[in-house]
């Protein structure tokens, strides 16, 4: 038979004043043949209350002990401590919760009573089937991980690393500091802020034990206390922090002004900057927000708020530079381009996208007209000869970049010309051949031959190709061959040619009108060039017949625009039914009326034919431009590539080889019909590839692209919309333009393109036009830097997060944003700071004059629940009287007013700060709140109440400073989720006690340190800095861990083999041993969740302490 | 005689929903006497059988309680708390308990008001269901 002893706490009257703790010891004592003894005692906790357990187990052999009191989270160390004690393993016992659960929440004491009483029959029927459990012991990693680089995470962070121990210092920004880094003064004692601040900042910069890791933040934390593996995300700083000298020559070249957040948006800075001369680490650094949404869209990947930037400086020759990073035909795209950059550029949600495109072909022709026989840095030659099959866009592109890194390189073109669908696709109207030619012109200069009117596949071979020496191909031969409509007539009548034909023709010299009246069938671009050109080449009739609707076609806005404005007449819903004819010649297209139907696969609405609707245009010719496909010719005869049903050639998506190891492909072969950028970025792509595949044997590895920035507009980008119209291009008139092949879009000029260039809105921040690159001297610059993850084992986390101030913006009736004299105390602060925006001049920023009338405002955001948050900010009162204190001190004439609710001036020194800015700097203080903040005369008046005097009160104040309140970081959320921390309604941390463990957490080894766990001043934040120190080197001291024994383990004997658990464990734990086919537990690894042994089908796998026998007796004895 | 005092049987995870309810016990927050506590690492923990014996034993309700999804202490116990549940629902339908006697949900450490809310809330929802009666519910 189990002996149990039961012990009840009174815990004073917390628990006896509402359960009958006396009634529940007799009854029990009475009801449960285990139980050896039932007592009640005032206070258990206490020395005397646990000699009582301890006398007991000695004296009346108990072999378990129950204790009803407080909460398990207050005192069961103190208990399991009391029962080791007397030689009682401590997992023998067991606790309840009769006062957080029970005596403080209940009104009815009968009912509080039946309820303590059944937790605590619950209890002695779970512990009788307790076994002792023996934790292990484990090792401590002596290293620490402070998170926030502020004065509480410095303090913290020095004094471990002081004691010996490695400190990884994680801060978010770009240098440590935090908040103490902005102000100017300290009260009480109005010490300069930097001049404190700055010898910790230094020493922990120069400190052997800490490694400052800025721009990082945390993602996640596994392990335990002593133990734990974290993983941080380091975002670059750009600028290497050992090459760079701090010369600061970079910063004069940035072409980009942003806000600067730490000037509070007093000033502006540009993307590479170092906010102040003393900032640690002493280096420059750039700040990215992520790719702009124009790069991100534009399939080659072209940087077009670079140019965009440079092209606003007026400086064309870098931006051209830097759209040929990308796209090597800047002229050519410029024209043609579908401009998916401008689709999705912000400035589109302000009032019109950036004119991207415009520009960029005014960059390719500037250097024509300027400049033509510039040609691009070669690198030294190498030997590998490289052909190239095609030389529309794909290959051209590919030609480029092989032709760059220094390859010999030639193309084989089967048409009489070069150019691909640019020669003889696109008509000249809008890409005149002379720009063609000119960019080919420039590839040619580079070295690259050109073979026209050789077929590869039919006059020459690649294994012909390869005997002669070529060591990579490239495939860009297009998507030449046009669809036509198999309906009826088609083969009977005259003329009827594909769009793809038609234009070819043209495009090669052919200016024959197919017939007088034209009808083009088909919605895309082909379509509308073919109606086009068809009008220019003298026909009298030219008409279009698209089977959906106008906002449906997939051809250009502007071309359709301007086929209409032309006099193409286009019929939308109308499907064509069959060529009529006379004597085999076309006498006219008959076709259908259409409505529109049920979505189709591309989410467009299918158009559905309305019988009896037939009509026919009458037209001598018909042109279908329904698409077109591969021609894939004799190429396939030797080599197996894997093509497609579409009859595309299959590519590795990332590295374009074909199934064949030497021959790669882009383009519209692999892609279909495609568009200019998509072929070209493929040509550059797979040029890539075949330089890792002729030099290292292996292909371009795959990298992360850069995140992109977030498509919704902010504020800051609004804010740098400056009040510019989208330039607009000349254009032929439609009525000239029809009689030749004359190019209808005339260019910007270059005052346009600068025009333009200030447009952007620089979502990127930093714009990776390398202007600064190029002009660091130690070369300390690099751009293409990446996110990098990087893993931390640690066996102690000090978090110190630190704070945000709230948003004056909620309380418009003070006029934040409105009047920009209107500032927060943080402006305020570096409006003072002789490293801050006026160089320490105390003026308005309106007008840079001294203010004469500053009147303060207390509680913005503080102690308001209905706009901000209930609780007290605590150091806005202080900072108030510390601001008009260096306020009076920069203009001993000047007056000023604070509107407050109460002061609060808990602090030492602090209330007697407080009366010397009231007696000796002449401060008024209103008791009241103010209404409103408006502006009269060119001044600012505040009115609000004097509710002591009883009244309204109007002030005239050239300057009003909101003590705006303290949040939690707006990014609280995220911290607490990758270090697994509990916060309150506010954001702020859950310290484990509120009294007795500020600093720690409910997860052992995490500590908490500032202002993240709640408001707090610097001496609070230090005195909390080095209190979670304490609390690691505590730990570090003792170097070991006591390890839960609270684990999994496997009944193997029952195990079924099925596998269940193993994927159900979210740290690896469980894995399946194959010989004996059950599965096994790394105890180690086991954190004790219990959710296998929920799963087990078959109850062969339970976690220790709380095994389905010990709770389903809990439930029998609580419902008992 | 008294009037109907159900019992309901409370499972909650160590981290999030057992502080709630000691955060709720330190503010003094009023609830009803019908909750009994079990304290469990994790709601992921929560075996189907235990909810099914405490209605088997006589139980009137059964509250799991645990992190909000994404806050598990224990990555994602509750998330697999929840798949457990679609189908404990029907299996306690068929075994002829009401669906409105189980209750699972999400209690932050930082809600204990929510906690108290819950506890008063299902306290009347299941006194105004009246006394379970385990039927063909037996172990």
């Amino acid at each position: 038979m189990k002996r149990v002893g039961v012990y009840i706490c009174h815990c004073g009257t917390n628990i006896a004043g509402k359960v009958d703790v006396a009634a529940i010891a007799e009854q029990i004592g009475e009801e449960s043949v285990e139980v050896v003894v039932s007592r009640h005692y005032k206070y258990m906790c206490s020395e005397p209350g646990q000699k009582m357990i301890r006398d007991d187990i000695a004296q009346l052999g108990l072999d378990h002990v129950v204790e009803a009191s407080c909460s398990p989270k207050m005192h069961e160390p103190t208990f399991r401590n009391a029962v080791s004690m007397a030689g009682m393993n401590q997992y023998m016992f067991e606790m309840v919760n009769i006062r957080e659960h029970c005596s403080w929440v209940s009104e009815n004491s009968e009912l509080a009573t039946d309820k303590a009483k059944a937790l605590v029959k619950g209890a002695i029927a779970r512990v009788v089937h307790h076994q002792p459990l023996q934790g292990s012991r484990c090792g401590v990693n002596r290293s620490a991980m402070v998170v926030g680089g502020g004065i509480a995470g410095i303090t913290a962070a020095l004094k471990i690393a002081t004691a010996g121990y490695k400190v990884y210092l994680v801060e978010k920004d770009e240098i440590i500091g935090g908040r103490m880094a902005q102000f100017d003064k300290t009260f009480p004692t109005l010490d300069c802020a930097g001049c404190t601040l700055t010898p910790k900042t230094s020493e922990a910069g120069r400190h052997p034990n800490i490694e400052i890791l800025t721009k990082t933040e945390v993602l996640d934390v596994t392990g335990f206390v002593g133990n734990f593996s974290v993983r941080v995300l380091q975002k670059p700083r750009f600028v290497r922090t050992d090459k760079c000298t701090g010369c600061g020559d970079c910063q004069k070249v940035c072409p980009v002004n942003i806000g600067s957040v730490f000037e509070v948006g007093l000033a502006t800075r540009h993307p590479i900057s170092r906010p102040f001369p003393q900032a640690i680490p002493n280096t420059y650094s750039i700040v990215r927000s992520g790719m702009p949404p124009c790069q991100a869209a534009c399939p080659a990947g072209v940087n077009a708020q670079g140019y965009m930037t440079l092209a606003a400086q007026g400086k064309f020759e870098a931006a051209l530079a830097l759209v040929r990073q990308r796209m090597p035909f800047a002229s050519i795209c410029g024209r043609i381009c579908n401009r998916l950059c401008e689709s999705s550029c912000k400035r589109g949600q302000v009032d019109a996208p950036l004119a991207i495109c415009h520009t960029k072909r005014f960059l390719g022709d500037f250097e024509a007209a300027n400049n033509p026989d510039d040609i691009a840095a070669l690198k030294p030659r190498r030997e590998e000869q490289i052909a190239v099959i095609g030389a529309g866009p794909g290959g051209l592109s590919a030609a480029y970049y092989l032709a760059l890194e220094g390859y010999p390189v030639t193309i084989f073109e089967k048409l009489p010309i070069s150019g691909g669908m640019l020669a003889v696709g696109i008509p000249e109207y809008r890409l005149p051949k002379e720009v063609v030619e000119r960019e080919i012109g420039r590839l040619k200069r580079l070295g690259v031959q050109i073979r026209t009117g050789v077929e590869v596949g039919r006059d020459i071979t690649l294994n012909k190709l390869r005997k002669e020496g070529y060591r990579a191909f490239f495939l860009g031969i297009g998507a030449h061959r046009g669809f036509l409509l198999g309906i009826e007539g088609e083969k009977e009548f005259q003329p009827v040619l594909d769009g793809v034909t038609f234009l070819r023709d043209l495009g090669l010299g052919n200016r024959l009108a197919p017939a007088d009246r034209v009808v083009v069938i088909g919605g895309g671009n082909v379509a509308i060039d073919a109606a086009r050109s068809a009008l220019r080449l003298g026909c009298s009739k030219v008409a279009i017949a698209y089977r959906r609707t106008r906002s449906q076609m997939p051809a250009h806005e502007e071309e359709i625009h301007h086929a209409e404005e032309e006099g193409v007449q286009i019929h939308y819903l109308t499907i064509p039914k069959r060529i009529v004819g006379v004597n085999g010649r076309v006498t006219g297209l008959e076709c259908l009326r259409a409505r529109l139907g049920e979505p189709d696969a591309s989410g467009r609405q299918r158009p559905v034919p309305i019988e009896g609707s037939e009509f026919v245009i009458e037209v001598d010719a018909v042109i279908p431009a329904i698409g077109q496909e591969v021609d894939l010719g004799g190429l396939c005869a030797e080599d197996d590539f894997e093509i497609t049903r579409r009859g595309t050639i299959v590519v590795d998506k990332d590295t374009f080889q074909t199934r064949v190891a030497d021959v790669f492909a882009g383009g519209d072969a692999v892609l279909g019909p495609a568009t200019f950028v998509e072929a070209v970025a493929q040509g550059r792509l797979a040029s890539l590839s075949i330089h890792n595949y002729l030099q290292h044997g292996f292909l371009r590895e795959v990298k992360a692209a850069e995140k992109p920035v977030e498509k919704v507009l902010s504020q800051e980008e609004l804010a740098r919309a400056l009040p510019i119209v989208r330039q607009r291009m000349a254009l032929l008139s439609a009525q000239t333009r029809t009689g030749s092949f004359d190019e209808v879009e005339l260019g910007l000029s270059a005052e346009q393109v600068e025009q333009e260039g200030k447009r952007c809105l620089s979502c990127g921040l930093c714009c990776q036009c390398g202007e600064c690159a190029a002009n660091c001297g130690p070369q300390a610059i690099d751009l293409t830097e990446k996110d990098r993850i990087r893993p931390l084992d640690v066996g102690a986390i000090v978090v110190a997060t630190g704070i945000d101030i709230f948003d004056p913006a909620k309380f418009p009736e003070y006029g934040y944003g409105r009047y920009p004299d209107v500032i927060t105390n943080l402006q305020f602060e570096r409006l003072c700071n002789a490293s801050g925006p006026t160089g320490g001049q105390l003026v308005r920023p309106s007008d840079g004059k001294t203010p004469q009338s500053v009147v303060f405002i207390q509680c913005v955001g503080s102690r308001d629940p209905a706009r901000g948050a209930p609780y007290c900010s605590k150091v806005c009162c202080m900072i108030s009287a510390k601001q008009l204190s260096i306020f009076k001190h920069f203009n001993h004439a000047g007056q000023a007013y604070v509107f407050y609710i109460d002061n609060r001036t808990g602090g030492k020194g602090y209330e007697e700060f407080l009366r010397r800015a009231i007696e000796e700097e002449g401060a008024q203080y209103i008791r009241g709140r103010v209404a409103k903040v408006f502006q009269e005369g060119g001044s600012l008046k505040v009115r609000g109440e004097n509710s002591l005097a009883g009244g309204p009160v109007e002030i005239e104040a050239d300057m009003v400073v909101l003590a705006t309140g303290l949040t939690a970081r707006s990014d609280y959320l995220s911290v607490a989720r990758a270090l697994n921390l509990s916060t309150d309604k506010h954001g702020f941390f859950i310290e484990l006690h509120p009294k007795l463990g500020p600093v720690e957490t409910s997860l052992a080894g995490v500590y908490l340190a500032g202002a993240a766990q709640g408001p707090k001043d610097i001496p609070e934040s230090v005195a909390q800095g080095g209190a979670a120190a304490a609390e690691a080197l505590a730990l570090f001291s003792v170097g070991q861990v006591e390890v839960e024994p609270t684990v999994a383990t496997v009944i193997e004997a029952r195990c079924t083999g099925c596998r269940t658990c193993e994927s159900l464990c979210a740290y690896q734990a469980i894995s399946f041993n194959e010989e004996e086919k059950h599965a096994t537990v790394n105890q180690a690894m086991c954190q004790g969740c219990g959710t296998c042994a929920a799963a087990c089908p078959v109850a062969a796998i339970a976690v220790s302490h709380y095994t389905p026998d010990q709770i389903f007796a809990q439930i029998e004895g609580i419902l008992g | 005689m008294n009037p109907f005092e159900p019992r309901i049987i409370t499972f909650l995870c160590n981290w999030c929903s057992y502080v709630a309810a000691d955060a709720a016990g330190v503010s003094r927050l009023s609830q009803k006497t019908n909750t009994r506590a079990v304290r469990v690492f994790c709601s992921g923990m929560v075996d189907p059988n235990y909810v099914i014996k405490a209605f088997a034993q006589g139980a009137d309700g059964v509250l799991v309680a645990g992190c909000h999804p994404g806050d598990c202490h224990y990555i994602a116990g509750n998330i697999k708390a929840l798949r457990r549940s679609f189908l404990l629902r029907k299996l306690l339908e068929e075994l002829g308990v009401d669906e409105k006697r189980f209750r699972l949900e999400w209690i932050a450490a930082s809600e204990p008001h929510k906690y108290a809310k819950v506890v008063n809330e299902m306290s009347e929802q299941i006194r105004a269901l009246g006394p379970f009666s385990p039927g063909c519910v037996r172990d």
